[in-house]
């Protein structure tokens, strides 16, 4: 009797601890979150039921246009300079002509283990105006223009893209050297005995081999993109920088949610970055196949 | 189609492995040549230096009359097939066997008829729209043949091709690539580790071991006549029998006598190990007998010759139809297997083997030691029951 219990509802038992606080922290904070967009909010006790005016609103807001605007570029550059750059270092590691591959594997993978805030201080000193180390090496190479580069609302982005770039191209790199690893040496034999150059065997060959890698690190740095806040907010002092030209899509929800007070508006923000995203990585993985039901 | 020669073939690889040392090797025009040797035998490198997908250390190869050392391997007019096929998994059956002749940027009105021309011979026709993760074993294995065929190249080189495949499929491959090269009649080079492949498929067979060539002759004298130990041991299936000792001389008689057996050894071997050049006294050999050169029953009835047979006791019995393998552990701790013909016979049971003398073999000690019996076997001396 006990042991038929026991089997019956052991397995309830041991998926509880996880169901339990997922609904707690998952599944709650979505649903008032839909429940919240839909009231105009000041703090967390007092919100009134608004309708979708929070969503009107939102998509007359200037400031939301230019947070949209920022984070489309800063993920417009992460896709197609980035992730370039990183099957160009994994292709590069991949190599067994380059010696000592484990350790520059490891040195450009090293960045992403210091963390986001640490990275965020030492660029903020690389890019500080006067003897920022970017400014200096800028001068030593005869360009001895001292430049602000986190005051001037032009640099700006490139400078966090510069930063992102530092950051992810190595971590992209583990994906793409994965993929590049499993694609079947002899398919490169093979192509070479068909005929195919060097560049031939990376279209025939390697682009098909790492298809579906490719895709998902586009989708995975898409949406790792639009989610940017924590590298502007701190480089830029806790604020947006000048011109409002670090503000992106998170940082204005932030800036809503929590110094503002409109939870409201805020989670309008979120559900339509989130909307956003959605259609974006579907648009991505119906465009690179991965969709599509196999024969 | 063309020659293929390889002169003072060497390779070495980083670190100074030595994998293919010092070959020379003619290989005829449309002639099938196997090379077979147990893996690391450098079989394979050589192979790839033919396709030119490594670099050659030392010496030449030509493809016809044209020094291939340094030509890359499109331009060598080689096709290979690969031991997992290498088909190009985004691409049709269709585009994998036209990818070659595409880039060699030939009409597309030559590429279809090519294609189908091959998936025609290759009974491709239905599979030419699929994509090969949508194929079986055995027909992706007849897409990367065919992706070979319709570059109708000057050489074929195949790498392990049918070692992906079950056992039946791999018997009836392996017909069906003989057939082919029948038709096509091209140029072969075929790698394997399979003796019984390369006893069947190839017009040659190379014996390969240590990134040396041990033996290369047709299949049939390579199975007769080994040169060595090495090659007498790797061909046959079941594999020979070899026992260590010393040939002694007793009343005017030659023996052999070593793991638990004593032999008496025919005039002509012992003549033959004369010729050889090695002493016939004393002396210490190893002495290797085929598993159907064993029978229960004396030769085609004639009467049991004196010192031409032993005894042993039975231990696993293997039927096989008309034929049955008998294991038994001879004195020395090896196991000794005897191919006879299909008799009543329990496990533990005492037997005595008759040994039919043509398939004995007497060779030199060591693992590639010298078959010191190679003469009277080329001059056809041997005489079944050694009659003195």
């Amino acid at each position: 009797m006990w042991y038929r219990f026991q089997y019956r509802y052991a397995p309830y038992l041991f998926v509880a601890p996880f169901i339990i606080s997922f609904l707690i922290f998952g599944f709650y904070p979505i649903v008032r979150s839909i429940w919240l967009s839909f009231h105009l909010t000041a703090g967390p006790e007092t919100s009134v039921f608004v309708g979708l005016d929070n969503y009107t609103v939102l998509l007359a807001d200037t400031d939301f246009h230019k947070a949209v605007r920022n984070t489309v570029i800063f993920a417009f550059f992460s896709v197609f300079l980035q992730l370039p750059l990183s099957l160009g270092l994994a292709m590069l590691l991949n190599s067994r002509l380059i010696l000592g591959r484990a350790f520059f594997r490891l040195g450009f993978f090293s960045p992403h283990l210091l963390g986001m805030v640490f990275v965020a201080i030492l660029f903020a000193v690389v890019f500080a105006p006067r003897f920022g180390l970017l400014n200096v090496l800028l001068s030593h190479l005869g360009a001895p223009i001292e430049r602000d580069w986190l005051g001037t609302p032009e640099l700006v982005m490139p400078a966090l893209v510069l930063t992102a770039l530092w950051l992810y191209v190595g971590f992209n790199m583990v994906y793409f050297l994965a993929a590049l690893q499993a694609v079947d040496r002899d398919l490169y034999d093979a192509a070479k005995v068909d005929g195919a150059g060097p560049w031939g065997q990376f279209l025939h060959v390697t682009l098909p081999g790492i298809k579906h890698v490719t895709v998902f690190v586009v989708v995975l740095s898409t949406i790792g993109s639009f989610q940017l806040f924590e590298l502007p907010y701190l480089m830029l002092n806790n604020g947006p920088g000048p011109d409002q030209a670090g503000l992106t899509v998170v940082m204005y929800l932030y800036q809503n949610g929590f110094v503002t007070g409109d939870l409201g508006y805020a989670s309008a923000i979120g559900w339509v970055l989130v909307l956003g995203v959605m259609c974006l990585a579907i648009f991505q993985l119906v465009l690179g196949g991965t969709l599509r039901r196999n024969p | 189609m063309a020659e293929v020669h390889f002169e003072n073939v060497v390779k070495v690889y980083p670190g100074n492995v030595l994998a293919v040392s010092d070959l020379n090797l003619t290989i005829e025009n449309a002639e099938f040549i196997v090379l077979v040797g147990p893996s690391g035998c450098g079989k394979s490198t050589t192979l790839r230096m033919v396709a030119g997908l490594e670099d050659i250390t030392e010496g030449v190869i030509r493809i016809g009359d044209r020094v291939v050392n340094d030509v890359p391997p499109k331009d060598r007019d080689i096709a290979m097939v690969f031991q997992n096929y290498a088909l190009y998994p985004h691409m049709t059956v269709y585009k994998n066997m036209a990818f070659g002749l595409k880039l060699r940027g030939m009409p597309r009105v030559e590429i279809d008829q090519r294609v189908q021309w091959a998936a025609e011979i290759l009974g491709l026709k239905e599979l030419l729209q699929r994509k090969p993760r949508a194929l079986s074993g055995g027909q992706r294995q007849r897409v990367a043949v065919g992706r070979a065929i319709v570059r109708q190249p000057a050489a074929f080189l195949f790498d392990e091709p049918l070692s992906n495949l079950d056992a039946k499929l791999r018997v009836e491959t392996r017909a069906e690539l003989k057939r082919l090269h029948r038709r096509l009649a091209t140029t072969t080079i075929y790698v394997t580790h399979d003796q019984e492949e390369a006893m069947t498929l190839g017009d040659r067979v190379v014996v390969m071991s240590d990134g040396l060539v041990q033996q290369c002759d047709t299949p049939l004298n390579i199975y007769n006549a080994p040169k060595n130990r090495f090659v007498a041991g790797f061909l046959g299936t079941p594999p020979m029998n070899f026992f260590e000792g010393k040939l002694r001389r007793d009343g005017g008689e030659s023996y052999f006598e070593g793991g638990g057996i004593r032999l008496r050894l025919p005039k002509a071997h012992i003549q033959s190990v004369e010729e050889a050049g090695s002493a016939s006294q004393g002396v210490e050999v190893a002495l290797g007998i085929r598993p159907e050169g064993l029978s229960l029953r004396p030769l085609d009835g004639r009467e049991a010759q004196p010192g031409q047979s032993f005894s042993m006791v039975a231990n696993v019995i293997e039927p096989l139809g008309s034929a049955m393998d008998v294991y038994c552990d001879t004195q020395d701790g090896n196991r000794l297997v005897a191919r006879v013909r299909a008799e009543p016979l329990e496990p533990d049971q005492q037997i005595t083997l008759h040994v039919d003398m043509t398939k004995v073999h007497l060779f030199e000690p060591g693992t590639y030691g010298r078959n010191l019996t190679l003469p009277a076997i080329e001059s056809g001396t041997l005489d079944p029951v050694g009659a003195a």
